[in-house]
């Protein structure tokens, strides 16, 4: 129950990570010649960001000005990046009428450096559907998020994602993906969501994600997702892969969760969840082959780290290891329906004080043999009921990015798709 | 790629299709426009937006002024409500007709937990038990084995408190957009969510003015006109008004068995 150990499990994501990059430069370096590229300036060449955006090609960035836009940006070029001069003035509000921040169906495309907030759907959408359908509606024959039928390479930078109505940043049907230095609250469904993905090669670090439904949600994304080194607090739920027949592509696998402070995630002061259980720090519905590593998980109502069924998805060969749990009314849970089996879930090198079973290491090993013959479900209490998510405060001012991190060219650029889980540490509380 | 998965077949959708199932119903089901051309395609994204958003749209507004017109096809049961439905706070009211197994009934109310029915041919009988100022028989809901409070949860199920993913609804087997439309003369777009649930969506407001659906089957057609919205509110009736119906658990009995066979409520009180 040692805090920080690096497993073996550990340094085998490390070399996948490091081999997803080897084989990506194909992907993220598809931006146009840099010498061609220009900036266009909102509103000084364009009257509006959407207007700039239509006149914009590959490489180029369009500089937005502060300012409050009261638009739904539709992006279908590739390789162009929306940067804001300051990430607190140049903001994007919906006005609880417009769908979506910005909307967007090309490769290769980044948002930086603004807020979103107050759009009845999402604060920023990857849609590998739009993407490769060309915007002509699905095909019907076609299983998206897979094969070539994605969205390749996005990336969001220091954005504020705030009080939209479904998420505020969700790549769906999207691969090879960044979402970093990135602040969401106030959602009524998840912060940040990646759905239907195989592999999806995308990695969500420092983020902060509170105030909402559900803190990160992953449903159906599996393949070299990595969500770490952020902080989950104050959600109803802070992280959940997860495994739904509502989308393509199940069962979910392989997201590494490591290296996050997951605090208090029943928050009253959270929009509800419509449907699932509320009061947990980091749950596995259904999910497969996940790795759970040296995050600190502390003040959660009802369970610190979760493993159970969702739907019929049982989980299967997930491994928890060398988190640091404290006050959560139950630390770690081994509780899925349906099996009364160890599934090849184990828990090795963890902090806790409570656990169900009890001596749960023991129960369900890493090295060796589970001795469980039978599981309790986990019992959720009903959650309370929430304010409506509009009504939920703005968050105070956010750092700005590093004119350093800016690229001169647009696009997603480079991806550091590279996550060295070995050097992730348990945070500090 | 599992290509048995998803076909979006290119069905004409029948004019009048409420209607069509529906002859005895009454309710105009029957768009005003007689020649609307069918362009079934798939959804852009801002349509499964629409989609999306309807029933939080219906939540929002709070409440509704509506017509419904249902049936059980294998039993040629038809049932009629004309009411009103705070969906803030799942509560409605309506004045129900039509013929079969709910004929009985001629208003109902209902809750999250509790449908109140209004029965006038046991009137008498209930006076005669003592019940004398009792009105309404209460008791579960069974949306699964009744007409009437499938209807209900149809109505309910109308608005939620959250949107739904458009981008799962364009993936979705059977969305479609089926055509433009006029209903009741507002210019309208007609969107079908998935195989069986058809909207009628106003083209400038995006708000809802009709569903038709049907149960898996395909026995059980029901349209739902969104006449009016806005806040509504459904006082319930006095707590000396309404009777669990498991109280007089004979009597209420024999009111659905007479509904079932058109036959008079025969009195089993003492």
């Amino acid at each position: 129950m040692r805090p920080g150990r690096v497993g073996r499990a550990s340094r085998v994501l490390a070399a996948t990570a490091a081999l997803a990059v080897v084989l990506s430069p194909a992907i993220t370096s598809c931006g146009s010649d840099s010498a061609e590229s220009k900036v266009i300036q909102v509103p000084g060449d364009e009257p509006t960001i959407s207007a700039a955006v239509e006149r914009a090609r590959s490489g180029d960035v369009v500089l937005v000005a502060a300012g409050t836009y009261r638009e739904s940006v539709k992006i279908y070029r590739p390789g162009i990046t929306v940067r804001g001069v300051d990430r607190n003035a140049v903001v994007l509000d919906g006005e609880h009428r417009l769908a979506n921040g910005f909307f967007v169906a090309a490769d290769n495309v980044a948002i930086e450096n603004l807020t979103v907030h107050s759009f009845t759907q999402n604060g920023v959408v990857f849609s590998g559907i739009e993407r490769a359908s060309g915007g002509k509606g699905v095909d019907p024959d076609v299983v998206y998020g897979a094969g070539e039928n994605v969205l390749t390479g996005y990336r969001v930078s220091y954005v504020t994602a705030y009080n939209n109505g479904l998420y505020g940043v969700y790549a769906f049907a999207s691969r090879s993906g960044v979402i970093e230095h990135t602040y969401v609250s106030g959602h009524p469904d998840s912060g940040i969501y990646i759905g239907q993905c195989k592999p999806c090669n995308a990695v969500v670090r420092n983020v902060t994600a509170e105030y909402n439904a559900i803190g990160y949600y992953g449903t159906n994304a599996s393949g070299s997702v990595f969500v770490v080194n952020s902080v989950f607090r104050h959600n109803r739920l802070g992280i959940a892969p997860n495994s739904q027949r509502a989308e393509e592509l199940a069962p979910q696998e392989e997201t590494v969760v490591a290296g996050n402070l997951v605090v208090d995630n029943a928050d009253p002061a959270a929009p509800e969840i419509s449907e699932g259980f509320a009061g947990g720090g980091i749950a596995i519905g259904g999910g497969t082959k996940n790795t759970v590593v040296r995050n600190r998980v502390q003040d959660n109502p009802v369970v610190g780290i979760a493993v159970i069924s969702l739907n019929d998805f049982a989980p299967l060969n997930n491994r928890i290891e060398g988190n640091v749990l404290s006050g959560n009314a139950l630390d770690l849970v081994y509780g899925p329906t349906g099996i009364n089996d160890a599934g090849g879930n184990c828990f090795v090198g963890n902090t806790f004080a409570t656990s169900q079973p009890p001596g749960i290491e023991s129960a369900l090993p890493c090295s060796g043999s589970s001795t469980i013959t039978s599981v309790s479900p986990l019992e959720t209490p009903p959650a309370a009921k929430g304010p409506d998510y509009r009504d939920i405060a703005p968050p105070s001012p956010q750092p700005t990015m590093p004119t350093a991190a800016m690229s001169a060219t647009g696009g997603a650029g480079v991806l550091d798709l590279a996550v060295d889980v070995a050097a992730i540490m348990v945070p500090a509380a | 790629m599992t290509t048995s998965r998803r076909r979006v077949h290119a069905r004409r959708v029948a004019l009048c299709v409420g209607f069509v199932l529906l002859p005895a119903v009454g309710l105009a089901a029957c768009n005003d426009d007689s020649s609307p051309v069918s362009t079934e395609r798939p959804l852009t994204v801002d349509e499964a937006a629409l989609l999306a958003s309807l029933q939080f749209d219906n939540y929002d507004d709070g409440g509704a002024d509506f017509q419904v017109a249902t049936a059980f096809l294998a039993t040629n049961d038809t049932l009629n409500l004309q009411g009103v439905v705070d969906w803030e706070n799942h509560i409605g009211y309506a004045v129900a007709t039509g013929k079969g197994a709910e004929s009985g009934i001629t208003e109902v109310y209902w809750t999250r937990t509790a449908v109140l029915e209004r029965r006038p041919a046991a009137d008498t009988v209930l006076a005669g038990m003592g019940y004398e100022e009792v009105k309404f028989f209460a008791r579960t809901p069974e949306p699964e084995k009744r007409l009437l409070d499938k209807a209900l949860a149809i109505i309910m199920s109308l608005a939620s408190s959250q949107r739904d993913n458009p981008q799962l609804i364009q993936q979705k087997e059977g969305s479609s957009f089926l055509r433009l439309d006029t209903l009741r003369n507002r210019p309208s777009t007609v969107l079908r969510y998935g195989e069986r649930n058809i909207y009628w969506l106003d083209t400038e407001t995006n708000r809802l003015l009709r569903f038709e659906g049907n149960a898996a089957a395909g026995g059980a057609p029901t349209v739902i006109d969104i006449l009016d919205r806005g806040t509504r509110t459904v006082p319930l009736p006095r707590e000396g008004q309404v009777i669990a119906a498991e109280t007089v658990a004979e009597l209420y009995q024999a009111l659905q068995s007479s509904a079932s066979t058109g036959q008079p409520t025969r009195s089993t009180a003492p």
